[in-house]
């Protein structure tokens, strides 16, 4: 005769804490035995079951004995999404979801109770849930039935039962562990073997964190946790300990014998924060069916390591006030996408910062995780072969890291070099052109470029130092510290600046004048189609240029109209609080598509893009309206990450208080249809132009005026402008000249032919 | 009456004997130094005598249990001399334990610690780590030089690696394989299975060499392939001698390129390191403390007046030990190019350094370590991608692996006694410790 007994979990831990509780169906209690505790609740009786949980169903002869969890395939279902509820029916499948027949008087959540369905009077009585360091050990297991610990990403946790075998027969039984979402799981998926699944929170993992070591060891039975059982008569036996198996062996009880069963788990990058899950621990064996479940929550999201402020999700707003199309399909994708913690490593609490960091030991084990000494595969004893993204994506694959660059790059539109369209940096890219150790000498001088990780990143150096700006420009962060870079001694406007190199690159756009600049081999203008010209950055970004964007120092205009426009209304605002005293960063406007809201040093990372130019927001550029095409606001979310949207919205062409030039509205709404005979779309061809404006017809080159385009020299030269003003090459010179030029009482006067249109000397 | 009179023959035989037996008992109970032991062949060859008693400690000629006519198993008879229990030697490697001649006052001999480790026990402080600065702070080249000094533990702790599973308890040799024997093909292929004993690496019979070590190692197993000529022959030489030649020795990773750095003051206590000094194929110079007296017939390398840019004949017990461990890790020997250069191997493919620079015991011991792997460091595979083995506590279930490579300091701090990847640490001479 079995007694049912009602279990709780200890006292709730808060929010943050796991709540754990089971409901057991036992044998008899153990009075003399201290440590199971089997306090009774209130309604519990030593002679009648329990109203609340069904009775033991009777195992069923006809269901196959080896495996008979019914489960969902992991291809089918990889995100635990919990189903409709199971259908209650009597079922000798202990392992199948079975609803609850009453409320568990538990109250949610956190309260799973799941009776064992007991066969063979085989019953799992206890659990322990215990949480390894990063060492592999356990400083501090956990308490009997209960839970005291917000599970973690990345930790490996020991889950450990007590099994009974209360029947007259010796049995021998298959453990088996699975998970589900939720504190009652709709659905049950085995937990996956020795290596994480893209989809799934947890896996069967060795518990030594990363390693693919399956292995399994015997508990012996004198070193079981509790010594004795429900069945007074039982003695104990040896159990066994799993890391990275699952189903793990078979263990064979002997009549009237109770032992231990421990799985090891990892939380993974898909365990959601402050969610509840469920484990299951299944028995399988010739007529022996019995489950019992654990619930379990996830702790929250940790605090970032830094003390900048956090970043939060915000959907983007679809723009009001002016939409002439439907054009605006980054909506959706941007709603639904967050940043990264800024912290970029969620390991296990009270570690360190960042796995990469030796300062801290003379004695790191982390050296292990990437090098080899004597059996290395790649260059500079890397654990695996060239590049050395294989070595980066061991953990920034989406289970080592929070920082999935993998799936970043694998995800991301491929490049295109043919028509100079970067997407990503090559970083997967294997590069022979190393010339040696990122010295001065690998990209000076020379068409030599390439991004491997390592050229971005110092590894051993990187953690998570915020950005902060200075009047030259913003700090190199963390992520890219030990990096080196490009200073750079500016001379007159337009000229080429004095490049020298930097074994640590202290200012964030240094490290991008490595390849970005004239330090290295550009391929320059491009005739054929300007548009897809590699021009030096250090030239075009000069403070000493007319007009430029103020990456190396605050820019030159500071008027009261930019000082609006920076701060207006804009549906697309990515970076707020800008004045003309501002100084920006590259990644301000080349970051991945994906950051929403970030803060302005927030870790953003270059590594892709959905946008051309591994630009953070769209930017039409090349391929210019048709004759009916109106404007959209979503064509331009990089110029409207930092600038007011209200000018565009007006086509008065009046002058207003937020911009310095009033036709901006004009050019981009009313221009339908203008077109000089046999115009085409292309901004790099001359005369081309059908309809309304780009805002890169008239400042072509956006990171500074030191080159103005001149697509037919023989017509007439641009000279560089204020304003940022320099024209495409299909903006055609009027007599011979085509020029931009501000005017003291606030207009501006143009002298050129566009889109059909002589501008003589015309002025808003 | 007949009397009975004792022959003043016998007499005489009997106390001559009672005083020989005395004496060799005397004799017996006295440990053996260990530099310039028993196994010298000077001492019990027919150099002396052709009469060496030496032969019957060992040999049976017609009664021999073991093969090559000796009194028992190989192993079982080293162990009756280097054993955890026994007293015939100064050199216990069950323990890793090395007594001193002296005495601590009260009759009982002074333990320190072996410098190859023990094969069940070893006393290396290998969480002690320390580094004396970095020496490439500029970025390309060695500054100075440093001392990272591993001390010794007070007691032995059970090893974690170890050349021989001479407890029998299998696991930290279970593999038993000559990893990199062999030459580079393209072949996969991370060594041949062999067995080793104590003889693989040692000459019983001694050859002038105070670590009686073979000139070419040679363990048996099919496929093994001796190299006889690594590319430097490891020369026999005189015994060291004077004050130094025994005693407690530190685990001291040494990089010094002069014996003036070793045993300066600043590259921290030697007295009683193994470094250089007192080995039988270099010559001793004599260090004052302010100066070095070098003796005659010292050859380049052996003197502190290195020639810049010769590094290669720096240090000629770096690159004999380099090469004679190479004689079995074949593949592993390397030089300064390997860790950027393709070897062709494809396991043995990138190769730290492994030479005259940096010789293998800088970063290993020979017998046994008890440094302790953790985390990443014990997730390591071997070179065959065979996973580490464990032992799991069975109280605690802690798992500890045997995965410490023989290297002297705990998880990676042996790398971290030389480098300093962040490049952030200046060289200011001060000395980095735990």
């Amino acid at each position: 005769m079995s007694i049912d007994i009602q279990r709780r979990a200890g006292p709730l831990f808060g929010a943050v804490l796991v709540v754990v509780g089971m409901t057991l169906a036992i044998g008899p209690v153990v009075p003399s035995a201290a440590a199971l505790d089997p306090t009774p609740s209130p309604d519990s009786s030593a002679s009648a079951p329990s109203p609340s949980l069904a009775p033991p169903a009777a195992p069923d002869p006809t269901l196959p004995a080896a495996d008979p969890v019914v489960e969902p395939s992991p291809v089918a279902s990889p995100d635990f999404t919990p189903g409709p509820a199971a259908t209650p029916a009597p079922t000798a499948d202990p392992l199948t979801p079975t609803p609850d027949p009453s409320p568990s008087p538990v109250p949610s959540p956190g309260a799973t109770l799941t009776p064992v369905a007991a066969a063979d009077g085989v019953t799992i009585e206890h659990f322990w849930i215990d949480a390894e360091n990063r060492a592999g050990d356990v400083p501090n297991p956990g308490e009997l039935d209960d839970a005291t610990l917000g599970l973690q990403r990345f930790t490996v946790y020991r889950l450990r039962f007590q099994v009974v075998n209360g029947g007259d027969s010796p049995v021998e039984v298959t453990p088996k562990l699975l998970a589900g979402e939720g504190a009652f799981p709709a659905s049950w998926m085995a937990v996956p073997e020795v290596d994480p699944v893209d989809g799934l929170p947890f896996y069967a993992a060795s518990d030594k964190g990363s390693t693919w070591d399956v292995r399994h060891s015997t508990i012996p039975a004198n070193r079981l946790r509790l010594d004795a059982a429900s069945d007074t008569s039982a003695t104990s036996t040896d159990g066994l300990a799993s890391a990275g198996e699952n189903p793990a062996p078979a263990v064979s009880l002997p009549a009237h014998s109770f032992t231990e069963i421990q799985f090891a788990v990892r939380a993974t990058i898909y365990a959601k924060y402050e969610t509840a899950y469920a484990f299951r621990l299944g028995l399988t064996g010739t007529s022996v069916l019995g489950r019992v479940d654990v619930g379990v929550e996830m702790g929250p999201e940790p605090a970032p390591l830094s003390d900048g402020p956090a970043a939060t999700g915000k959907p983007l707003e679809e723009p009001t006030a002016f939409r002439l199309d439907a054009g605006f399909a980054i909506t959706a994708t941007l709603a639904s996408a967050t940043v990264l913690p800024d912290s970029g490593f969620a390991l296990a609490a009270g570690t360190f910062a960042t796995p990469h960091a030796l300062l801290n030991t003379l004695t790191s084990d982390a050296c292990a995780a990437c090098h080899g000494t004597h059996t290395a595969q790649g260059p500079t004893l890397n654990g695996k072969a060239s590049p050395i993204a294989t070595v980066c994506f061991s953990c920034h694959n989406g289970t080592g890291a929070n920082a999935n660059v993998a799936a970043q790059l694998s995800s991301a539109t491929p490049n295109d070099p043919s028509t100079d369209s970067w997407y990503q940096h090559p970083a997967t890219a294997t590069n022979t052109n190393h010339i040696s150790d990122h010295d001065a000498q690998e990209f000076a001088g020379i068409t030599n470029r390439h991004a491997e990780c390592a050229d971005c990143h110092q590894p051993h150096l990187s953690d998570a130092t915020k950005t902060m700006v200075t009047p030259q420009g913003w700090t190199a962060s963390g992520s890219i510290a030990g990096a080196s870079g490009i200073a750079v001694a500016n001379g007159g406007a337009n000229t080429i600046p004095e490049f020298t190199w930097q074994k640590t690159s202290t200012l964030e756009y240094q490290l991008c004048f490595k390849c970005h600049s004239g330090y290295t081999g550009l391929t320059g203008w491009n005739t054929t189609s300007p548009s897809r010209s590699q021009l030096d950055k250090a030239v075009e970004l000069n403070p000493a240029n007319l007009s430029y964007h103020p990456v190396e120092a605050a820019g030159k205009n500071t008027s009261t109209q930019l000082d609006a426009s920076l701060a207006g209304p804009s549906s697309l605002r990515l970076w707020s609080g800008l004045s003309t005293g501002s100084v920006i960063r590259c990644a301000n406007c080349h970051a991945a598509s994906t950051v929403v809201a970030p803060a302005a040093d927030a870790s953003l990372d270059n590594h892709a893009s959905a946008n051309r130019g591994i630009l953070v927001r769209p930017y039409r550029d090349r391929v210019l309206r048709t004759a009916s095409q109106n404007f959209t606001v979503g064509d331009f979310g990089l110029c409207f990450a930092c600038h007011s949207t209200s000018p565009f919205l007006d086509f008065s062409g009046s002058v207003r208080p937020d911009t310095n030039f009033g036709g901006h509205g004009l050019h981009v709404v009313a221009l339908a249809g203008n077109a000089d005979t046999g115009a085409t779309n292309s901004i790099d061809r001359d005369g081309d132009g059908l309809g309304n404006a780009l805002c890169a017809e008239c400042h072509f080159n956006q990171h500074g005026s030191a080159f103005p385009a001149n697509s037919t020299a023989l017509e007439g030269a641009q000279q560089p402008a204020t304003g940022l003003v320099n024209f495409a090459p299909n903006v055609r010179p009027f007599n011979g000249t085509i020029s931009f030029v501000r005017n003291a009482n606030g207009t501006s006067t143009c002298t050129l032919r566009c889109h059909g249109k002589d501008h003589n000397g015309l002025s808003n | 009456m007949h009397t009975h009179v004792a022959r003043p023959g016998a007499l005489r035989s009997a106390v001559v004997g009672m005083l020989v037996l005395g004496a060799w008992l005397l004799l017996a109970a006295m440990p053996v130094a260990a530099d310039g032991g028993p196994h010298i062949a000077s001492v019990n060859s027919g150099a002396s005598t052709l009469t060496a008693d030496g032969c019957a400690g060992c040999h049976r000629a017609h009664t021999a249990q073991g093969e090559g006519l000796l009194v028992t198993a190989a192993e079982n008879l080293c162990l009756s001399c280097h054993g955890a229990t026994a007293t015939g030697a100064t050199t216990d490697v069950e323990g890793g334990i090395q007594y001193t001649v002296e005495n601590d006052g009260n009759g009982q001999p002074v333990a320190g610690a072996l410098r190859g480790g023990g094969f069940v026990d070893a006393r290396i402080d290998s969480a002690h780590s320390s580094r004396k600065s970095y020496p490439f702070s500029n970025g390309t080249s060695i500054l100075t030089t440093f001392s990272s000094k591993v001390p010794v533990l007070a007691a032995g702790a059970a090893v974690t690696s170890a050349h021989l599973d001479l407890d029998g308890t299998g696991g930290v040799t279970a593999r038993s394989t000559a990893w990199g024997n062999g030459e580079i093909t393209g072949a996969v292929n991370a060594g041949p299975v062999v067995v080793l004993s104590c003889v693989s690496c040692h000459n019983p019979h001694g050859n002038g060499m105070y670590r009686i070590l073979n000139p070419v190692t040679k363990p048996a197993g099919t496929g093994f392939i001796a190299v006889d000529e690594p590319g430097v022959a490891v020369d026999d030489a005189t015994v060291p001698s004077g004050a130094g030649a025994a005693g407690t020795r530190n685990y001291t990773v040494q990089d010094g390129r002069t014996l003036q750095d070793v045993l300066a003051t600043n590259a921290g206590p030697t007295a009683g390191d193994y470094w250089r000094r007192f080995l039988p194929w270099d010559l001793v110079p004599a260090w004052n403390g302010t100066a070095i007296t070098n003796p005659a017939g010292m050859r380049q390398g052996d003197v502190p007046g290195y020639v810049a840019g010769d590094l290669d004949n720096l240090v000629t017990f770096k690159i004999e030990i380099s090469a004679w461990c190479s004689s079995c890790h074949t593949r592993y020997l390397s030089g300064s190019t390997g860790a950027r250069t393709n070897s062709g191997d494809p396991i043995y493919t990138y190769r730290h350094v492994s030479n005259a620079r940096v010789e293998c015991t800088q970063c290993h011991v020979s017998h046994g370590s008890n440094a302790a792997m953790t985390g990443e460091a014990a997730d390591v595979a071997y070179p065959d991608g065979g996973a580490p083995t464990t032992v799991t506590d069975p109280n605690t279930l802690a798992v500890t692996t045997l995965n410490s490579r023989l290297l002297k300091i705990d998880n990676r701090g042996t790398c971290q006694a030389c480098h300093d990847p962040t490049g952030t640490i200046p060289y200011d001479g001060s000395v980095i410790s735990h």
